[in-house]
């Protein structure tokens, strides 16, 4: 007998899939009704086709768990470096005030504006990819984290001080819990910025695996419905990780989401 | 347990933005004792330091001249339940039971079980799981005086009862009844004469900018209250009284 989980059932609502299956309806009539050029164009059951023979054949199974692995590791690395810098800027206002506008002007330099100089510094490769997808999350985290980290509700910390907490307890028992929305804020936006750069570079920029050149080449060779198929596995990979952030959020920062 | 809380002299001033050094002078050689059992008011005009006041008592602020002395205890031991002036003093991520088990400093296990304990003092028990959020602004008073008292028997409230419609600030008052049993000391910083007159042994009233104790007006309507006192002859005339020293020479 099979097992079903009630609350899945329940909470699974197809209303949030209408979308999609419209956009594939639609993809299919436009395909089939000959406006647009087919080899261009392909329709949905063949890109479909081939990015599940692209699993099975394990045609980019290593492109896939290399680009996967650039982003987790520039997000890890690059959020503990930039919560570090944020954790430190927030202890100061002088430190906080000279320091933040020169992390929101890096933030807003486009991460592609970088492409040239980090390829002289860090080579034709997986370095800089990795080097400009792990400054990108720094600066977004530390901008986060400070910002959360000195937004602490003066309630709190008047209560907690007349406990006689010490420094350490209050930051990790109501500076940082106050800060977690904030920083999931931050999170999310390099979480995103994070599979673009890795893309992007991975294109442009070079690498021996990764999803950026099997997109490229494909584009190159002309293989439309693998073009197709790679970039709807660079789709879900964008929305699971937002999908598995959102969850989390909700999940630790459950009183915020109220 | 503390015997008395004696302010000796208490001085504060802040630094303006008017010029290099200048400084603002708040409260002014503030001196009053308060016995082990006393209920005691603070009111005065918007902005006179009352909420400064009490912080200096609650030793989160510091005097710049006179001192603060909690006579029977360990001066560096102290520990008081302070709650601030806000909506916001429950850590919202933590349910009503652990808000108060934060305040403590036993084992996890005993901290909750005296947070229970102490939810059911207060008659809200069945709160325990609920989340600040969950609550209405009665209920989240009430927690917070709950969390007070677990900690001490010195308590300091700064306008417990702000923002509070009648049936919330109903729900309040019962816990203040509660509360003066003659263990608890406590020192209220409020606006409102009548919840004043309601729950002090002790009116002390505060002049504007640099703030003088104006005067010391004694409440003697029992150590037991309820909130049907409101309705008394003695509660009017003790209301008249502290509104006239009020608003004298406005």
């Amino acid at each position: 007998m099979i097992a079903v989980n009630k609350n899945y059932l329940m909470n699974f609502n197809l209303m949030n899939y209408a979308g999609a299956v419209a956009l594939i309806l639609l993809w299919e009539i436009v395909s089939l009704s000959g406006i647009v050029n087919s080899f261009l164009f392909p329709n949905p059951f063949a890109v479909v086709t081939r990015g599940i023979e692209l699993f099975f054949t394990n045609e980019v199974g290593i492109d896939l768990v290399s680009t996967l692995l650039k982003i987790i590791v520039a997000i890890l690395v690059g959020g503990i470096i930039g919560f570090i810098f944020g954790v430190v800027l927030s202890q100061s206002t002088k430190l906080y005030a000279a320091f933040s506008p020169l992390l929101d002007f890096f933030r807003s330099v486009p991460a592609t504006a970088l492409f040239p100089l980090c390829v002289i510094l860090f080579g034709i490769g997986d370095y800089t990819s990795f080097a400009l997808a792990t400054w990108i999350c720094a600066i977004y985290f530390a901008l986060h984290v400070a910002k959360g980290l000195r937004s602490t509700t003066e309630g709190y910390l008047l209560v907690a001080k007349s406990l006689h907490k010490s420094n350490l307890e209050i930051f990790f028992t109501v500076r940082l819990m106050e800060a977690l929305p904030t920083i999931f804020v931050g999170l999310r936006a390099a979480v995103s910025l994070a599979v673009v750069v890795i893309i992007v570079t991975e294109m442009f920029v070079g690498t021996t695996h990764g999803l950026g050149k099997v997109l490229i080449d494909s584009a190159y060779s002309y293989d439309m419905a693998k073009l197709y198929a790679v970039i709807l596995i660079i789709g879900l990979i964008g929305y699971v990780l937002n999908k598995i952030i959102i969850s989390l959020e909700k999940r630790i920062v459950h009183w915020e989401t109220k | 347990m503390v015997e008395q809380i004696i302010l000796n002299k208490v001085s504060k001033s802040y630094k303006t933005n008017q010029g290099h050094g200048k400084k603002l002078l708040v409260l002014d050689n503030i001196s009053l004792k308060i016995q082990k059992g006393e209920f005691v008011s603070i009111l005065g005009p918007n902005g006179c330091g009352k909420s400064t006041l009490l912080k200096i008592i609650a030793g989160l602020d510091s005097a710049d001249s006179g001192k603060v002395i909690f006579s029977g205890i360990d001066q560096n031991n102290k520990k008081i339940g302070y709650l601030p002036q806000s909506n916001n003093t429950l850590l919202p991520w933590l349910n009503a039971k652990e808000n108060i088990a934060f305040a403590l400093s036993d084992t996890k296990s005993n901290n909750e079980t005296v947070a229970l304990n102490k939810l059911a003092e207060f008659w809200i028990s069945n709160y325990a799981s609920f989340y600040p959020y969950q609550l209405s602004g009665g209920l989240k008073q009430m927690v917070g005086i709950a969390r007070s008292s677990a900690v001490s028997d010195v308590l300091l409230f700064d306008e417990p009862l702000t923002g509070l419609d009648q049936s919330n600030s109903k729900i309040v008052e019962n816990a203040f009844f509660k509360l003066k049993d003659g263990k608890n000391t406590a020192v209220i910083v409020s606006h409102d004469i009548d919840t004043a007159v309601l729950f002090s042994d002790k009116i002390i009233v505060l002049s504007e900018k640099p703030s003088t104790i104006r005067a010391v007006i004694p409440i003697g309507l029992g150590q037991k209250r309820t909130s049907d006192l409101r309705y008394s002859d003695a509660f009017f005339g003790l209301r008249k009284q502290v509104y006239d020293i009020l608003t004298k020479g406005v």
